[in-house]
C-alpha cells in the first residue's frame, strides 16, 4: 500500500442530509499530477464529495487517505494545511474589497506573519503575487475592488489564490460556467500548464467536451454513487453521457419551424435607444452574451416595465403582437399573452415552501376563481393534465415544491406558463440546474409551441443550447447588440468572439 | 465683535461635546454592522451605559471608574443581544427593539434599588464628572478604528464577515468568534457613548436621556457608508444641527421652540433620504443580518 498508494483515496464514503442521500459508498482514487474529471448530472453528488475533501462537510461513513495516510478533514483550514484548495462554483467574493485582500484572506497565519492588530504587509504580498501571476501570464489589477473586475479575471484570481498558498490539489467546481468559448479554451490550456507544474486538479463539470480535451482520468457519478472510474480512453462522448444518465440517450432532433404566419405582426418588437430587435411569430431568437451585458435590462423592460425608473423607460417601446405593452401593468401584459420563465425560478417564479397546486396557481388565479374563491376542482384537473403533458414527476399536488428535483420544479413552472397559448415567451436560462432528460423535455416543449406560432426569446449562457434551438442569435456586449447570426451562419468561434466584444 | 467671537468658540465646543456620544455609538455600530450584525440596539446600549456610568461615578466618586462601568454596562446589554441573535439566531431587528425597550424598563428598577429614586440618579458633584476627557477619548477611538479597519488583518476579517460570511468560513475563520467580538466591542463603545452623556454632557442619569441618539448614531453610520471617517463626519454634522438647535432656542425667534428642537432630527432624515436613496443596497455590507 505504501509504495503504490495514490495521492487521494476515497473509501466507501457516505453522506446524507436528512433523508436525502448525497453520497453512498463512494470509492475512487486520484493520482498525482493528473487532471481528474468528476462528472455527473446536477445533484449526482459530485460537489458533495469534493466538499468533504475540502472540509466543508464531514462524511457520515468512510475514510479519506492522502498519500496512503488516513486523514480527517474537519474544516477548510485543515484542508489547506494538506495543500488542498477549492474554487467554488459561485465565487465567494466580497464586492467592494480589493483583489489583493481576497488573497490575503486565504493566506495561512504562518505565511502572513502578522496578528490581527499589526499592519498587514500589503505591498510585500502584492509584489510576490505579481511575480507569480506574470510567471503564469495571468496578470491582474490587484488594487481594484473585486466587483469591478470581469468574471474571467475573478476566476484567475481564485486560481492564483490557491497557487499562491502552495496548494497542490486544486478542486475546481464547474469553472467554465461563467466563461465565453474563447476564455474556456484559454482556461483549459492554463490548466494543462498548472498540471505541468506537478499540481493535481479535480475538475467538477458536466460539460463533456472539456472532459475529453483536458482530463486524464474520469469518475462518473450518478445518484450519489460512483458509476465508473478510470482513464479517459475508456469513454467516448456518447458512452459518457449514457453513464451519467443511466440509460441510452438520444439527442433531440431540431427541425425548422412548421408555422406559417397569417399576419405580418411581430410576436415581439423591442425598441430602445441602445437595443432594437424583433421576434417573429413561430421563431426562436437566441440572446447570447456573457452574463451582465444587458440581458436583465431587456427582461425587465419587457416583463416589468413599470418598475423601471422613469428616465430609463421614456424612450423604450415594446410591442407584443402589435400592442404597446411597455406602459401596461404586469397583469395586463400577461393577459395580453406573454409568458415568462425567470432566470432564477426560486426567487421570481415559484415559492419553494408552497404546495405544487399553489405554485401552479401563481399568476393564473383569474382562470381558476369565481367570486374570489378558488375553483379547486378545475385547478386540480388542469394541474394533473399539465403535469402529464410536461412529464412532471410528483407524489401529490399538496407536497411542497422544495421536495421536487430542480428539473421537475422547472417543468412545473413551464407547464404553468404554457397553460394558455402565448404570443411570446421570455425564457431566461430555462435549463439551468436541470438534468439532461428534463432539458430534452423542455427543449421539446419550446419547439412545440414554436410550431404553434409562439415567438420565443431564449436568453442563455449555454451557447450550445442557443445554437441548437434558435433560428437566429443576437449577441449582447456591454448593453448593446453587437452582432446577429442566421442559423446557417452559426459558429461557436464567431459567436464567442462577438460575446467577448470583438467586432469583425 | 468680541462677544460674537466668544459665542462661536462656545458654539464649537458645544459641537464637540455633542459629537462625543454620537461618535462613540456610531463607531460601535460600525463594528457590529461591518461584521454583519444589524445594530438597532445602540439606543439601549447607550442608555444602559449612561445609567451604569452615573451610578458607578456616584458610588465610587470617580468619573473614570464611572466611564469604565458605562462601557461594561453597554457590553453587558450587547452580550445579551449577542446571546439571542448569534447563539439562538433570533431576528436581529426584533431582538434589537426588545433590547431598547428592556433598557428603558430596567433603568427605574436599578435607580429604585440603588438610590431609592423613580428613574433618575442624583446629581453628580463637579469632581465626579468630566470636563473634556470623553471627547479626546472619542477621537482616540476614531483613530484606532481607522487604523484597525484599514490596515490590519482583524479589520479585513471584519469586512469579510459583513460582506460575505461564506468566504470567511471557507477561508477557515470562525464567523461566530468575529461577530461575538464585534458585538461586544460595539457594546463597549456604545456604553462609552452613554457614559459621555451622563458624566459629561449632563450630570446625572435621567430617564430616556439618550433621546434617540442611538438611532442618530445609526443614521450617521449609514450616511457615512459604514466607513469610519465619513461616519465621524456625519456625527459632526448631526452635532452641529443639535448645537444650532440649542443656540436658536435662546434667541428671540419667530419659530416656536418645539420647531427649533426638531432641527437635528430633520437633518438626520434629510441626510438619509438625500444621500441614501437608491445606492443604499450597494453600500451596506452585503451579509448584513445573515
Amino acid at each position: 500500500m505504501t509504495t503504490t498508494s495514490s495521492l487521494i483515496e476515497f473509501k466507501e464514503i457516505s453522506k446524507s442530509f436528512g433523508s436525502k442521500i448525497a453520497n453512498e459508498n463512494v470509492t475512487f482514487s486520484v493520482q498525482t499530477g493528473t487532471i481528474h474529471a468528476i462528472v455527473g448530472e446536477n445533484g449526482a453528488g459530485k460537489s458533495t464529495i469534493m466538499k468533504m475533501l475540502f472540509g466543508l462537510y464531514e462524511p457520515d461513513q468512510g475514510e479519506i487517505f492522502l498519500n496512503g495516510i488516513k486523514v480527517q478533514i474537519k474544516n477548510p483550514a485543515i484542508a489547506k494545511n494538506y495543500g488542498i484548495g477549492m474554487v467554488h462554483q459561485h465565487f465567494m467574493l466580497a464586492g467592494p474589497i480589493s483583489a489583493l485582500d481576497h488573497v490575503i484572506l486565504e493566506m495561512t497565519p504562518e505565511s502572513l506573519d502578522t496578528n490581527a492588530f499589526l499592519p498587514l504587509p500589503r505591498s510585500q504580498i502584492r509584489y510576490k503575487l505579481e511575480s507569480l501571476a506574470s510567471s503564469l501570464q495571468m496578470p491582474v489589477d490587484w488594487n481594484s475592488p473585486i466587483e469591478k473586475l470581469p468574471v474571467g479575471i475573478q476566476q484567475r484570481i481564485e486560481i492564483l489564490k490557491l497557487l499562491f498558498n502552495n496548494s497542490d490539489i486544486l478542486i475546481l467546481d464547474e469553472p467554465t460556467a461563467v466563461l465565453t468559448p474563447q476564455e474556456i479554451d484559454e482556461f483549459l490550456s492554463r490548466l494543462q500548464k498548472i498540471r505541468a507544474h506537478g499540481k493535481t486538479i479535480l475538475l467538477i463539470t458536466h460539460k463533456l467536451k472539456e472532459v475529453f480535451s483536458v482530463a486524464d482520468t474520469i469518475t462518473v457519478f450518478r445518484k450519489g454513487q460512483v458509476v465508473r472510474t478510470g482513464p479517459v480512453t475508456q469513454w467516448n462522448e456518447t458512452t459518457l453521457a449514457e453513464d451519467m444518465i443511466g440509460e441510452p440517450f438520444h439527442e433531440l432532433k431540431v427541425s425548422a419551424s412548421k408555422f406559417a404566419p397569417q399576419s405580418s405582426e411581430f410576436a415581439l418588437e423591442f425598441k430602445t435607444p441602445k437595443i432594437n430587435f424583433t421576434l417573429k411569430q413561430g421563431e426562436i431568437l437566441g440572446v447570447a452574451g456573457v452574463e451582465g451585458n444587458g440581458q436583465s435590462q431587456i427582461i425587465q423592460q419587457i416583463i416589468n416595465p413599470l418598475s423601471r425608473p422613469l428616465s430609463e423607460r421614456k424612450d423604450c417601446e415594446v410591442y407584443l403582437n402589435g400592442k404597446l405593452i411597455s406602459k401596461m401593468t404586469n397583469r395586463d401584459i400577461r393577459a395580453a399573452g406573454l409568458g415568462y420563465l425567470a432566470e432564477d425560478r426560486h426567487s421570481k417564479a415559484s415559492c419553494i415552501n408552497s404546495s405544487l397546486f399553489e405554485n401552479f396557481l401563481l399568476g393564473q388565479q383569474n382562470h381558476f376563481q369565481k367570486w374570489g374563491l378558488i375553483k379547486s376542482k378545475a385547478l386540480k384537473e388542469a394541474f394533473t393534465e399539465a403535469c402529464k403533458k410536461f412529464d412532471v414527476q410528483f407524489q401529490n399536488g399538496r407536497q411542497m415544491l422544495s421536495e421536487l428535483s430542480g428539473g421537475n420544479q422547472q417543468k412545473l413552472v413551464i407547464a404553468r406558463e404554457l397553460l394558455k397559448p402565448l404570443k411570446a415567451l421570455i425564457a431566461a436560462h430555462p435549463t439551468r440546474g436541470v438534468d439532461i432528460q428534463a432539458i430534452k423535455k423542455i427543449h421539446q416543449s419550446f419547439l412545440e409551441i414554436r410550431d404553434e406560432g409562439t415567438g420565443i426569446l431564449l436568453i442563455s449562457s449555454e451557447l450550445e443550447e442557443l445554437m441548437k434551438l434558435s433560428d437566429r442569435i443576437v449577441v449582447l456586449f456591454r448593453g448593446e447588440i453587437v452582432k446577429e447570426f442566421k442559423r446557417s451562419d452559426f459558429n461557436d468561434k464567431a459567436i464567442g468572439a462577438a460575446m467577448a466584444g470583438f467586432k469583425s | 465683535m468680541n462677544e460674537q467671537n466668544l459665542i462661536s468658540v462656545a458654539f464649537l465646543l458645544s459641537v464637540l461635546r455633542g459629537t462625543t456620544p454620537l461618535l462613540f455609538a456610531s463607531l460601535g455600530g460600525l463594528f457590529s454592522e461591518r461584521s454583519g450584525v444589524i445594530q438597532i440596539a445602540l439606543e439601549g446600549m447607550m442608555l444602559m451605559g449612561a445609567l451604569a456610568g452615573a451610578t458607578a461615578a456616584q458610588l465610587l466618586h470617580s468619573p473614570w471608574l464611572g466611564f469604565l462601568a458605562a462601557g461594561f454596562g453597554g457590553m453587558a446589554i450587547a452580550a445579551l443581544y449577542g446571546l439571542f441573535t448569534l447563539k439562538f439566531k433570533a431576528d436581529q431587528i426584533v431582538t434589537g427593539t426588545a433590547i431598547n425597550i428592556l433598557a428603558v424598563g430596567v433603568a427605574p428598577l436599578i435607580t429604585k434599588l440603588v438610590f431609592d429614586t423613580t428613574g433618575a440618579t442624583p446629581s453628580l458633584a463637579i469632581a465626579d464628572r468630566f470636563s473634556f476627557e470623553p471627547t479626546v477619548m472619542a477621537a482616540i477611538a476614531l483613530l484606532i478604528t481607522v487604523y484597525f479597519y484599514n490596515k490590519t488583518q482583524g479589520g479585513l476579517l471584519l469586512q469579510f464577515a459583513g460582506e460575505n460570511p461564506l468566504a470567511l468560513t471557507a477561508a477557515g475563520y470562525s464567523l461566530q468568534a468575529i461577530r461575538w467580538s464585534s458585538v461586544c466591542i460595539c457594546g463597549l463603545l456604545a456604553g462609552f457613548g452613554g457614559g459621555s452623556l451622563s458624566l459629561f454632557l449632563a450630570s446625572s442619569y435621567s430617564p430616556n436621556m439618550t433621546a434617540g441618539r442611538g438611532f442618530m448614531a445609526l443614521a450617521a453610520l449609514i450616511f457615512g457608508r459604514w466607513k469610519p471617517l465619513p461616519t465621524a463626519g456625519a456625527c459632526l454634522l448631526f452635532a452641529v444641527a443639535d448645537a444650532l438647535q440649542i443656540r436658536l432656542q435662546g434667541n428671540e425667534s419667530f419659530l416656536p421652540v418645539q420647531f427649533v428642537q426638531i432641527l437635528p432630527y430633520l437633518v438626520t432624515i434629510i441626510a438619509l433620504a438625500g444621500f441614501f436613496g437608491q445606492s443604499r443596497a450597494s453600500r451596506a455590507p452585503k451579509g448584513l443580518g445573515q
